[in-house]
């Protein structure tokens, strides 16, 4: 016959308990590991949406100084050719290319669909950026505009009066922002 | 009748250990030390059998419940506050942008391009130009026209104040928890 097993009492946690307990862990950890890569995550799309939107601040103060203080500009609707020293070659009165001539030198904007390209020449040196992240102007939305607005409209626009008007859309992670710059050339001031 | 367990030996002694006498499965009384045969001695003597204290009770996990509640609600609460206070930043910088853009269409434009006429009145123009400051991602699946929403509505009117001829933007920020929802003014005087 075999002998019966002696009663061991020890003072240990039972299985089911052990398995509730990590389960209760688990489920805390879990809850605590969501938060913080929900805040972490929210976080960055924030940062993202701002970094991206004062970019495009930025160029639209660039922008907006270079019509300002333009001596010469033009829109163009394809890549302008090099004008050399001289005056540039006659343009359009709307278009995806706007250049301007200051004392500073030549300042070229392009958008390409997705994105702004700006080039700056003077002095023998180029600088050159690009702002990612724009789109073409979707909706008036209270914005000030001299044009009827689609989504094929350049982005460049010139009035009947001499206004030059650029209008384009930011989509960052968390909005849209419209962007849109008035300038009076110093002719036509 | 006391009998030692072997597996809990407590060294009060500092001598021999105490020695365990008997057979297997007995203790040094002689009567057996099953599981089944000391639950028949309990009944015997009507005592309850000892229960394990290693557990939480109903109010420990009630108090901890209610803590991890309390945490998600406060940091949920933080996450408003910050996206509200991010808002509103962002409203306030917009705002001035917009308000820049049309100081500059309004001063530096032809007279027949500019947005407001010259000859405004004391009272606000008739037809202010009004907009939006916040167009926010729209969740997929969410109600609304389009990819995004609109939120924060601004208007822009050019009145003849004190100080002279100046452009007033107002625009009304959204209400957040006891707060209300309040307009916000911005003015820029105009150069006569």
């Amino acid at each position: 016959m075999k002998p019966a097993k002696p009663c061991l009492r020890q003072s240990g946690f039972t299985l089911p308990e052990m398995l509730a307990a990590m389960l209760g862990v688990f489920v805390v950890v879990s809850a605590a590991t969501g938060f913080l890569l929900t805040a972490m995550q929210r976080q960055l799309a924030v940062l993202q949406a701002t970094a991206l939107e004062a970019q495009h601040e930025a160029l639209a103060e660039i922008m907006n100084d270079s019509i300002k203080s333009a001596v010469d500009f033009q829109i163009y609707q394809d890549a302008p050719a090099s004008s050399g020293n001289g005056p540039l070659a006659p343009g359009n009165s709307s278009g995806d290319w706007l250049v301007c001539v200051n004392q500073n030198g030549t300042t070229t904007f392009h958008f390409d669909g997705t994105q702004f390209e700006f080039q700056q020449t003077g002095n023998g040196a180029v600088q050159k950026r690009v702002f990612p992240g724009a789109s073409r102007f979707s909706s008036n939305d209270g914005q000030p505009t001299s044009a009827q607005n689609n989504n094929s409209t350049p982005i460049f626009n010139l009035s009947n009066l001499g206004i030059v008007q650029a209008q384009w859309d930011v989509t960052t992670t968390v909005d849209r922002v419209p962007f849109n710059v008035f300038g009076v050339p110093l002719q036509m001031q | 009748m006391i009998w030692i367990c072997p597996t809990r030996i407590e060294w009060r002694h500092h001598g021999a250990l105490p020695r365990l006498r008997g057979r297997r499965g007995q203790n040094p009384s002689g009567a057996p030390r099953t599981c089944r045969a000391i639950a028949k001695r309990r009944r015997k003597r009507g005592s309850a059998p000892p229960r394990s204290q290693s557990a939480f009770s109903l109010v420990e996990v009630l108090a901890s419940l209610f803590i991890l509640t309390l945490s998600a609600v406060g940091i949920t609460a933080a996450w408003r506050l910050a996206d509200y206070q991010e808002l509103l930043t962002r409203a306030d910088r917009r705002a001035e942008r917009i308000l820049r853009q049309y100081y500059e269409l309004q001063t530096f434009a032809p007279a027949d391009s500019r947005p407001f006429t010259a000859n405004a009145s004391a009272s606000p123009s008739p037809s202010p130009i009004t907009g939006y400051l916040y167009f926010p991602r729209l969740v997929t699946g969410q109600s609304g026209s389009g990819q995004f929403g609109k939120m924060i509505p601004f208007s822009i009117s050019m009145t003849n104040g004190t100080t002279g001829i100046q452009l007033v933007l107002t625009y009304a920020i959204p209400s957040y928890g006891t707060q209300a929802s309040r307009q916000v003014t911005k003015t820029v005087a105009l150069n006569p």
